[in-house]
């Protein structure tokens, strides 16, 4: 049965103990995440495909763990013209951290292979790789990451995924003049939610929330904060366009 | 004054693919345009493909359309005798098998501004009982009456697929969408299941091909623990496959086991079949195998096991079913859980089988592993094409 087999991956991956996001006092929401907006530094970028919405499979699992939609790219890298050295990488895009949880579970039952081990040091905030860290699959907010070799040199993917992670959560040093970003209300009650107004950016720009005191989730495809604790809180919107990157920053008064 | 083909249409009733050609499409983003052969456009034979299913022809006549023009861009033609009819038909060269045979000789009659419109002609050939992929040239003759003798006017080239029944899901012939059969699929099946007359056989030789792929262009992807490359949320990556396929790059030269149970599924039922994806399981020991791109007997990449195995299969994907496994082969000597002797052997129609029954599931699972190594039926899929 196939929720024999969610049961006994969550007993192997110890899924209890990091199913929950744990509170963190910076988080991370990305939406329409493209590998060409968040480069990969020393690879080039080969061909990357969207899918808008997958459909979990099997369906034994779809109907076991139920979810909303999860968006898909899966992208090809080298370094350079050199296709010996290759990475493959698929990033899932979930509406919530909680979800995204979820969907790392999906990814581990994908693994054939029985000694993937745990290794949160690598990267994102929960993660997974093979022994001599040439797979590593994280979660990072609302996004999981599945980053393995695809060429005949097959290399330790980890300072890369390290590297990927660090671009998920970094945030310029400068605000752009050119971008706003505001909340429907200046103040919320803790455990409340504000939609966040976006700034208007191109079609094909990636977005980046990264919210102190509070996380951001999408409901009804509008990005919402709900604050953990007391205080003013920034709200940080970045837009990344082929490695560029422009930000606004907003405050919330949490009650 | 002369005579010219306007067009050829081999896929004329898009509901029915009984005595004309079904509904296919070239890839993900490119379809095939109606009529196939058109005057101008089409130069090679792939330029104008046409895809039959034995099982849905049956012992119906072929039927395809054409239209021909009198235009003042050729020679000189016969004035046209009254009433304007001709007979025109078309002819195979000699020796070279075309499944759709000749374009029986049929007359037609011009209009006033010399064009026939779409005439309804016969094919004398019949498809046979075989996969098999054909380019075709066909030279167009005319006669003015039955008593005067045939003139060459034209030759056309075309691509012709002859498939074993109606491809099965993901493929469909919802017209307009990215399922209908696609002639690069077609390209790579007809070839490697060329001559196959059953499903069993087709099905037989597109694992035989596939698992022929390792090492040279695929292998199984042991440094990533394992993981998919070519399907992606329920999807199969069958353009990036097909790209691998051409000798591109592809999403690389890793598969697992959900690859290989989708690229046999997917692409035998492109020629008929109706194989699923579907998994066994869970976290069990294994024999030595051989996997796909290895040349070492072992338990997969030394793992021990795995923590689940798929593959294609049939019916219910049941023990009594058949399993296409193109990722590994296993060992068929009397004693597979230890070796030598190794004696490969890759699983085609193997029935998945009882604990004990020295199938599919003894030769794969070890003693230990069998008992959770068992069929998954709810996982079966048949993965769309993206």
């Amino acid at each position: 049965m196939a929720s024999d087999f969610i049961d006994s991956l969550k007993e192997r991956f110890g899924f209890d103990d990091w199913a929950m996001p744990e509170t963190r006092d910076v988080n991370v929401f990305l939406l329409r995440f493209h590998p060409a907006n968040v480069p990969l530094p020393q690879w080039t970028l080969q061909h990357a495909v969207v899918i808008e919405a997958i459909e979990p499979q099997p369906k034994g699992l779809r109907a076991a763990e139920a979810k909303k939609d999860v968006r898909a790219t899966d992208a090809v890298w080298t370094q350079g013209d050199d296709d010996a050295r290759a990475l493959h990488v698929t990033t899932y895009e979930c509406a919530s951290r909680e979800d995204a949880r979820l969907q790392l579970l999906r990814v581990l039952s994908e693994l054939q292979s029985p000694i993937v081990e745990r290794a949160d040091k690598t990267a994102g905030e929960v993660a997974f790789q093979m022994p001599k860290k040439t797979m590593t699959l994280f979660a990072r907010g609302n996004l999981v990451v599945l980053m393995r070799n695809a060429g005949e040199k097959v290399a330790n993917v980890a300072p890369t995924a390290r590297a990927l992670d660090e671009q998920l959560t970094s945030t310029p040093p400068a605000m752009s003049r050119d971008l706003a970003v505001s909340t429907s209300k200046a103040s919320v009650a803790v455990g409340k939610r504000v939609t966040i107004a976006l700034p208007k950016a191109d079609a094909e720009a990636s977005v980046k929330i990264v919210a102190r005191g509070g996380e951001v989730r999408l409901e009804k495809d509008q990005p919402v904060y709900e604050p953990h604790t007391a205080g003013e809180h920034d709200i940080t919107v970045v837009t990344m366009r082929g490695g560029t990157e422009a930000a606004a920053r907003t405050t919330v008064k949490a009650k | 004054m002369g005579l010219e083909i306007y067009s050829i249409q081999f896929n004329h009733d898009t509901g029915n693919a009984t005595s004309d050609a079904m509904t296919i499409r070239r890839n993900a983003a490119q379809t095939v345009t109606l009529p196939e052969w058109r005057n101008g456009v089409s130069v090679k034979a792939s330029d104008s493909p046409a895809a039959y299913a034995i099982g849905a022809v049956g012992n119906n006549t072929i039927k395809i359309k054409a239209r021909f023009i009198i235009t003042t861009r050729k020679p000189a033609f016969p004035t046209l005798p009254k009433p304007p009819s001709i007979q025109i038909q078309a002819i195979n060269p000699p020796k070279v098998f075309n499944p759709l045979g000749d374009v029986a000789p049929t007359t037609v009659t011009f209009n006033t501004k010399g064009d026939t419109g779409v005439v309804t002609m016969n094919v004398t050939g019949h498809l046979g009982s075989a996969v098999r992929v054909t380019n075709t040239t066909w030279t167009w003759q005319y006669r003015l009456n039955a008593k005067q003798p045939w003139t060459t006017f034209a030759t056309t080239q075309h691509r012709i697929y002859v498939l074993l029944q109606m491809p099965g899901l993901p493929w469909n012939q919802i017209a307009g969408g990215t399922q209908l059969p696609w002639t690069e699929v077609l390209d790579v099946t007809c070839a490697w299941a060329n001559g196959a007359s059953t499903q069993i056989a087709a099905a037989g030789l597109i694992t035989e091909h596939v698992f022929a792929l390792g090492p040279g262009t695929i292998t199984y992807d042991c440094p990533g623990g394992g993981s998919s490359h070519y399907t992606i949320g329920g999807n199969f990556n069958c353009t990036a496959f097909l790209s691998r396929l051409q000798g591109g790059f592809g999403n690389g030269q890793y598969v697992n086991c959900t690859d290989c149970g989708t690229i046999v599924s997917v692409f035998s039922n492109s020629l008929g079949c109706n194989l699923w994806s579907s998994r066994m399981g869970y976290s069990f020991g294994l024999n030595p195998i051989l996997g796909i791109g290895s040349n070492v007997w072992q338990t997969a990449c030394g793992w021990g096991g795995f923590s689940y195995h798929e593959v294609g299969w049939t019916g219910g994907c049941t023990q009594n079913d058949g399993v296409y496994d193109a990722c590994l082969e296993v060992n068929g000597s009397n004693n597979p859980t230890t070796g030598p002797p190794f004696i490969p052997v890759l699983p085609k129609n193997m029935v998945f089988g009882a604990t004990g029954a020295m199938l599919y599931r003894d030769r794969l699972a070890s003693v230990a592993g069998r008992p959770t190594c068992n069929p998954q039926p709810n996982t079966r899929v048949q993965r769309p094409v993206v």
